[in-house]
């Protein structure tokens, strides 16, 4: 341990290390603007994506050691909770700028970018990262959403990025229907904020998570009422919960690859953070019990909503779009079903949800690209002609399924047993009914994808020989299966310390 | 405080709330404009009244703000924009004018219902500001889901936005410097992704109604 420490001391004599995880991208986005060549702009995102790692990396190694990350001013704030999505952002930003790289950035790719518009792109998509950064080291509940918001606005520009009839309507959507999510949870903020001053008086910090936390105790449950209500609402939009999700599925489908898999595996994940936040200021609350009711009741209805659409889809990529809002539904249960336990299962499955739907995706760009369409009654026989992006899908769409061992049946199964052990029977056997369902659903259309005959018109070769998509791809499928078989112990510490940021 | 005080707030924040509520009856999309130009006036009033009321400097900024940007900058884009696209009226709306004008006094009784209870508990200037800026939250909202102009959309978005704003001045504590211009930033940054889209709407589908986006569904 006292080694560690050591180790850690020089660079953070420079700047806390957490300054740096908001630095690295937002400086990439300068150079990319101002690079001359495609080899250096390639060279540059990449470059970022690892430093983004390793930042996170010694950021959370702070965390473990001391609790929280040393910040330069209050407004920021960096515990445990802070960590796991910073760990989230940039593995999922790194496999996504590697498989950007050979999406759009390698001549002779089908869909390569122009050098201007590829410039635009990867600074967008640099912003972006930046953006979730700040919303998981915000301290004060305004810059949340400061953050939030921001990441609305760039990745709409993301998602319309091919400027096509379906981007266009389906950027328009998303930018219109979170904005107007964020405008609830605005003001939801300043209800809260509302209830703050009158426990705590106008203190300029009034607005600070930490102080919020602190004065939990005193605040006035109608207001907080008031305050959830909104908040659940507009954060719950961002997040997908249905029936607040019609932009997610248009969202994902419609954007580039590498931006789906960031929108699925990252972004969900900072509206959920920002409601994790909410919930741990109500669980001060003694005898509150709203936020549970909401949690658990906007969580099953996303599964059940998730579950009809999952059975009736015929487009590969809304297919797993609505598997997004499906898991951000049991993610959502499970932080309703409470507890230590019920915490650790939601941010276990919110980890291995991310990384196997961000390889989902990226895979399924392969085969859509390689097959020249999305629709699933056009697609058949994939592992056949596509023997690694087959078996990726295999691999990736069983984990979705919940078929053990893959890590997201692990935490489907903390997930229960919180609820049948915390006495949310009925809760419980909801939710198995409809995992029952989206996994009936999923193997049908994984047998018909992978298995079935082959069909007539051939596949072409794809991104077959593209090391750094294969490399990205490969991180995401060893997290999603390898946490399964094995949680290691940096990260299981981890992953329960941010389970007690919320419920202590 | 004085009574006098007081009652120029509530005429003011009446003033915003009524603005709110003709934005539902007008059809032209210029008068939609200059009337939420006039309602930002009547919130930057009521701002530099809790500022000066309260002794509160940090709200003089925050009307400040208002001023700049809601009454002065946001409208006269709008208009550019609109003469750029060209459109002056908004025909097929999802609810009539009168369907409308009804929907807004049923929200202003549902936001005086749901938030009227918990208002005297607020530490705010007075008990009226905040039904009223929730009343105006969702008449902007009601505005947003009732019309197909994709820039009525927009205003509808604007208008909820000013009701935040009433709302945060009801406090009489400002939320930090920091926060507020990060407000400002981003319903700037808004207005400008807002406006790229419009263009290439106009440009692939030749109108900018918002019907035209149908076609993704299921």
């Amino acid at each position: 341990m006292r080694s560690v420490r050591w180790r850690a001391r020089p660079l953070s004599l420079l700047a806390p290390v957490s300054t740096v995880v908001l630095a690295v991208p937002l400086a990439a986005a300068l150079l990319v603007a101002i690079s001359r060549t495609r080899p250096q702009a390639n060279a540059v995102v990449c470059g970022a994506g690892f430093a983004s790692v390793a930042a996170v990396f010694l950021t959370i190694r702070e965390v473990l050691n001391e609790g929280t990350a040393s910040v330069p001013t209050s407004l920021l704030y960096v515990d445990a909770l802070s960590g796991l999505l910073l760990l989230l952002v940039s593995l999922i930003g790194l496999a996504s700028v590697l498989y950007s790289v050979d999406y759009m950035g390698r001549s002779g790719s089908p869909h390569e970018a122009a050098f201007p518009r590829l410039r635009a792109y990867y600074a967008f998509v640099m912003l972006f990262l930046f953006t979730m950064y700040l919303a998981a080291e915000a301290n004060n509940l305004g810059i949340l959403w400061i953050a939030l918001e921001g990441t609305t606005l760039v990745s709409a520009l993301l998602v319309g990025f091919y400027r096509t009839r379906r981007a266009l309507e389906a950027s328009w959507k998303y930018l219109i229907l979170c904005s107007v999510g964020l405008s609830f949870a605005l003001f939801g903020t300043l209800v809260l904020y509302l209830a703050s001053v009158r426990t705590a008086g106008p203190i300029a910090s009034g607005l600070d998570w930490t102080t919020l936390v602190a004065v939990g105790p005193h605040l006035d449950p109608g207001l907080v009422s008031l305050a959830v209500a909104f908040l659940l609402i507009g954060y719950g939009t961002k997040a997908g919960l249905a029936p607040l999700h019609t932009w997610l599925p248009d969202a994902h489908s419609e954007a580039p690859t590498p931006v789906s898999a960031l929108l699925s595996g990252a972004l969900l994940n900072c509206a959920m953070y920002a409601l994790l936040r909410v919930d741990a200021i109500t669980l001060r609350i003694p005898g509150f019990t709203l936020s549970h009711w909401l949690f658990l009741g906007f969580g099953l209805v996303s599964v059940f909503v998730a579950a009809f659409f999952i059975l009736v889809q015929q487009d590969l990529k809304r297919l797993m779009a609505y598997h997004s809002v499906e898991h951000m539904g049991i993610i959502s249960v499970g932080v309703g079903f409470g507890g230590v336990l019920g915490l650790f299962g939601a941010l276990y499955h919110t980890l291995n949800h991310a990384a196997t739907k961000a390889a989902l995706f990226l895979a399924g760009g392969n085969l859509a690209l390689s097959a020249g369409t999305k629709d699933l009654e056009e697609v058949s026989g994939a592992l056949a002609a596509l023997p690694a992006t087959g078996a990726v899908l295999l691999v990736g769409g069983l984990a979705l399924a919940g078929v053990p061992p893959f890590s997201i049946f692990s935490s489907e199964f903390v997930i229960l047993s919180a609820g049948f052990g915390g006495g949310n029977f009925v809760g419980a056997l909801l939710l198995l009914v409809g995992l029952a369902i989206v996994f009936g659903g999923l193997l049908l259309h994984l047998s018909r994808l992978l298995l079935g005959p082959q069909r007539p018109r051939p596949f072409a070769p794809g991104m077959r020989s593209a090391f750094g998509a294969a490399f990205g791809i490969g991180l995401l499928v060893a997290v999603a299966v390898g946490l399964g078989l094995f949680l290691p112990d940096p990260l299981s510490q981890l992953l329960w310390a941010a389970a007690r940021v919320v419920t202590a | 405080m004085t009574d006098l005080g007081t009652l120029a707030l509530d005429l003011a924040a009446a003033v915003a709330l009524v603005a709110a509520w003709l934005c539902l009856v007008h059809t032209r999309i210029a008068a939609l404009v200059s009337t939420y130009a006039v309602q930002s006036a009547a919130i930057a009033v009521a701002a530099g009244l809790v500022a000066y009321l309260y002794q509160a400097p940090d709200i003089y900024v925050l009307a400040g703000m208002v001023v700049a940007l809601n009454v002065v900058v946001l409208p006269w884009y709008l208009t550019t924009v609109l003469r750029s696209l060209g459109v002056t009226r908004m025909v097929n709306m999802y609810a009539s004018v009168r369907t409308s004008a009804l929907a807004g006094l049923g929200l202003l009784l549902l936001a005086a219902a749901v938030v009227g209870p918990v208002a005297p508990y607020a530490a705010v200037a007075s008990a009226g500001l905040l039904p009223i800026s929730t009343a105006i939250l969702l008449i902007g909202f009601f505005l947003l889901i009732s019309r197909r102009k994709a820039i009525v959309q927009v205003i509808g978005l604007l208008v909820m936005n000013n009701g935040i704003f009433l709302a945060g001045i009801a406090l009489t504590y400002g939320t930090g410097f920091v926060v507020e211009l990060g407000l400002a930033a981003n319903l700037l940054v808004l207005a400008i992704v807002a406006r790229i889209f419009l263009n290439r709407m106009k440009d692939t589908f030749d109108t900018v109604d918002a019907d035209a986006l149908r076609s993704l569904e299921g």
